[in-house]
């Protein structure tokens, strides 16, 4: 069975042309899956709900399937409201809270149980599916080993989607990280993000390269990759992997990933593509910002 | 507490060996007593150095899985305070954290074992002990 | 007359509980001595034999002990979780504290009598949440991460019929709890997994000259100078670089306190008030519980004002020295 690929939520904020442009290009990207959506502020709105439902039916056109993920932190009532409106109309529901699990719930629509929902268990699995949950992303922090633990243990049926490339969303906050760099209120933060299309490093006195802000969302600053696990991935019975979206050569990279799927020669230049460089250490039950050479 | 400046100056100068000494086999004599239910794996084969920064003296011990010894090795961890910080916190007068977070109180080394030391510490009930002090010396330090 | 919330406070050890009890604690929370519970460090926590003790002494005095057992069950090891449940139950524990899916799933079937709170690593931060584990589990009562302004709290409290706890004193956390894994991307262990937030045995602190640097797994997290006030090497709090600027680039070493706004806190409808440090000494739990104790007995009158000495007892005890409303006040964010 041939794993496939999907364009997981685009994590950053972009101008509104900027975002377009990028989703009108990843409609001719060797993708099945595309999930659209805001999941880490709610003040951002380049794009509206019905850019995002627009978006969603062009792409679907295109032969997409498309996902409509929900915010990791819902907190106010018009987090609520707005993840209802576009759950009503935009089918599919990716849960990264457990309120938009009750949301998909009680308007039966099928969910993806995304990374944020804490699955380590099968038990947590199989309650989530009986809730509606179709396919489902490990947490991040999951390796190969407590991946295969999980598989082992559930007895739902539901497709597994890896978080396969991109920089890792390590953390939520009500904080504005970003506006809190600027000496800006979150509330008046003059949408500061946009000015970083791949967040703001943030290195330790000595200069390593560590986190990377992104608005209320912490991320790592280097690039997770599972690229040299992939022949251990296609043995572990797994339906999906997730390619983060970053400002640039997101296209290069889920074209590359798809040629070695398909085991045709793929040439990649990740020192071009991610030169904050790429780290593996979650992978193999350890620190994630470790890098380890795979053994295959 | 702070010692008189003349018996600071002995104390600077006093072999650290006989105290460390004293200590381990008092720990010896009252750990059934004071951790029936600890069986110390934790510390197996760790040097832990007490050092009292304003008598530049100290005592270094370890613990070899069934009883404590004066120590000679390096220390795996290191705890840093001033005599009178070390009575404070006996007393409980003090939280150990609030000394470290006022700098009063340092660990260098292995953290986990200080660490652990540390809760252990926390966590005893020092009654048991005073029982087998005399009177007058556990009186006085029932009153803190 | 309004009824005053619950007190809840922490207890890393039997002498710390007693402390907790002694000063005026409604309820001490406490956990076992394994991966079952998000304070698993290190000579801290509690045996069957301690926790018995210790249940015995506070229902004796008419408090509540709850068993926190609120980290994630790790696949192929859920009989290790579902053990530690079923000991609290059978120890006579007056709740658990779960945030595991699959857990509270277990313990809602196979002890319909034990009492299930939704722990805050659950990250319950709206009512649509809550009111699911409370259709699916029965929970009785959820702690709400420390991520909500005033209103947020209210708006929650006034959607569900599950009973809100809320932070109320101790260091802060600035993530949304349960969503968090800066820990083991530095270490490999999380708060998720293994219970513990940027452990011990990955810590070093040395000591060049005066200077003091505090490093995680290796990474500098922060440095003092002689004389500044030092913190725990917590990811969150750590001092680092941006576009060269180099400050406390997502929090600074603070405490939480609410004293300030325990008459609106009342007032809202909050059922309990939490008091963070399991792995504080049984001084810092007195001493908290003791200052706790004296404000939420004031809090009802009308002319209630936070007393000065609460003020320095708390800053004594306090991570850094400094305090906040945290997310409670909209400034923050």
């Amino acid at each position: 069975m041939t794993m496939k690929l999907t364009l997981g939520p685009l994590l950053y904020y972009w101008p509104r042309q900027q975002t377009l442009d990028f989703y009108a290009a990843a409609a001719n990207w060797p993708v099945d899956v595309v999930y659209l959506g805001e999941v880490v502020c709610g003040r951002r709105h380049e794009l509206r709900d019905a850019d995002w439902l627009a978006l969603a039916e062009e792409l679907t056109t295109a032969g997409k399937e498309v996902v409509i993920a929900s915010q990791a932190l819902l907190e106010s009532s018009s987090d609520l409201n707005g993840l209802k409106r576009l759950a009503e109309k935009g089918g599919r529901l990716e849960a990264n809270d457990l309120g938009a699990v009750k949301v998909a719930r009680d308007l039966g629509i099928p969910f993806v149980a995304g990374p944020h929902l804490n699955i380590y268990n099968g038990q947590t699995l199989d309650w989530l599916a009986e809730q509606g949950a179709v396919r489902w992303v490990p947490p991040l922090e999951a390796g190969k080993a407590a991946l295969a633990a999980i598989l082992a243990e559930k007895t739902c049926t539901v497709e597994t989607e890896v978080f396969a490339h991109g920089r890792l969303p390590l953390a939520f906050s009500a904080r504005c990280f970003t506006a809190r760099h600027y000496n800006l209120k979150k509330d008046s933060c003059e949408f500061r993000c946009l000015n970083h299309p791949d967040g703001l490093p943030i290195n330790t006195r000595e200069g390593q390269d560590f986190l990377r802000i992104n608005g209320t969302q912490t991320q790592s600053a280097a690039c997770h990759s599972l690229w040299g696990a992939l022949s251990q991935l296609q043995g572990m019975n797994l339906d999906l992997l997730r390619i983060s979206p970053q400002a640039h050569y997101t296209g290069e990279i889920v074209a590359a990933f798809a040629a070695a799927l398909a085991e045709n020669t793929a040439p990649a230049d990740f020192a071009q593509w991610n030169p904050e460089g790429l780290v593996n250490g979650y992978w193999h039950g350890n620190a994630g910002i470790k890098l380890e050479e795979e053994t295959t | 507490m702070k010692l008189p400046a003349p018996l600071a100056f002995i104390a600077r100068r006093l072999p650290e060996a006989p105290p460390a000494f004293a200590l381990a086999t008092a720990l010896n004599f009252v750990r059934s007593r004071l951790w029936p239910e600890e069986d110390f794996s934790w510390l197996k084969g760790k040097t832990v150095r007490l050092a009292i920064l304003d008598l530049e003296r100290g005592a270094t011990l370890s613990f070899d899985g069934a009883r404590f010894h004066a120590g000679s090795a390096a220390a795996d961890v290191t705890f840093g305070a001033s005599l009178e910080d070390y009575l404070v916190l006996m007393h409980r007068q003090e939280d150990p954290d609030t000394l470290f977070f006022q700098r009063r109180l340092m660990i260098e080394g292995d953290t986990e074992v200080g660490l652990a030391l540390k809760n252990l510490l926390d966590a005893t009930d020092f009654a048991p002990l005073f029982d087998l002090l005399p009177t007058p010396l556990a009186n006085s330090l029932r009153a803190h | 007359m309004t009824r005053l919330p619950q007190l809840v406070c922490p207890a890393g050890s039997l002498p710390a509980l007693k402390a907790a009890v002694d000063n005026g604690a409604d309820t001490v929370y406490v956990g076992f001595k394994n991966a079952t519970n998000a304070r698993n460090f290190a000579g801290l926590n509690f045996t069957d034999a301690q926790l018995a003790e210790g249940i015995r002494y506070a229902q004796s005095k008419k408090r509540e002990v709850l068993i926190a057992i609120n980290t994630y069950a790790q696949a192929g090891r859920v009989q290790e979780w579902h053990a530690s449940i079923d000991r609290a139950a059978s120890l006579g524990a007056d709740a658990v504290i779960l945030a595991d899916l699959g857990l509270l799933a277990y313990a809602h079937k196979t002890h319909p009598d034990l009492k299930l709170h939704l722990s805050v690593q659950g990250s319950a931060t709206n009512f649509e949440a809550i009111n699911l584990a409370h259709e699916a589990f029965g929970i009785r009562r959820a702690v709400l991460p420390r991520v909500l302004t005033l209103p947020q709290v209210e708006y929650v409290i006034n959607n569900t019929p599950v009973e809100i706890e809320t932070f109320g004193f101790g260091s802060l956390c600035v993530m949304a709890e349960g969503r968090c894994i800066l820990s083991s991307y530095a270490t490999g262990q999380s708060p998720n997994t293994h219970g513990v937030c940027s452990p011990a045995a990955f810590v070093r602190w040395d000591n060049q000259g005066k200077t003091m640097n505090a490093r995680l797994n290796g990474i500098l997290i922060d440095r003092f100078e002689d004389g500044e006030p030092a913190g725990y090497p917590t990811l969150c709090k750590g001092r680092f670089a941006v576009l060269g600027e180099t400050y406390y680039a997502l929090e600074e070493p603070v405490s939480l306190n609410v004293l300030a706004i325990l008459p609106e806190l009342i007032r809202i409808g909050v059922a309990a008030i939490k008091v963070e440090g399991r792995q504080r000494s049984p001084a810092y739990v007195a001493e908290v519980t003791r200052t706790l104790r004296a404000a939420l007995d004031a809090a009802g009158n009308a002319d209630f004002q936070v007393k000065p000495q609460w003020s320095t007892a708390l800053d004594k005890v306090s991570e850094g020295h400094q305090q906040t409303l945290g997310a409670y006040s909209r400034p923050w964010k």
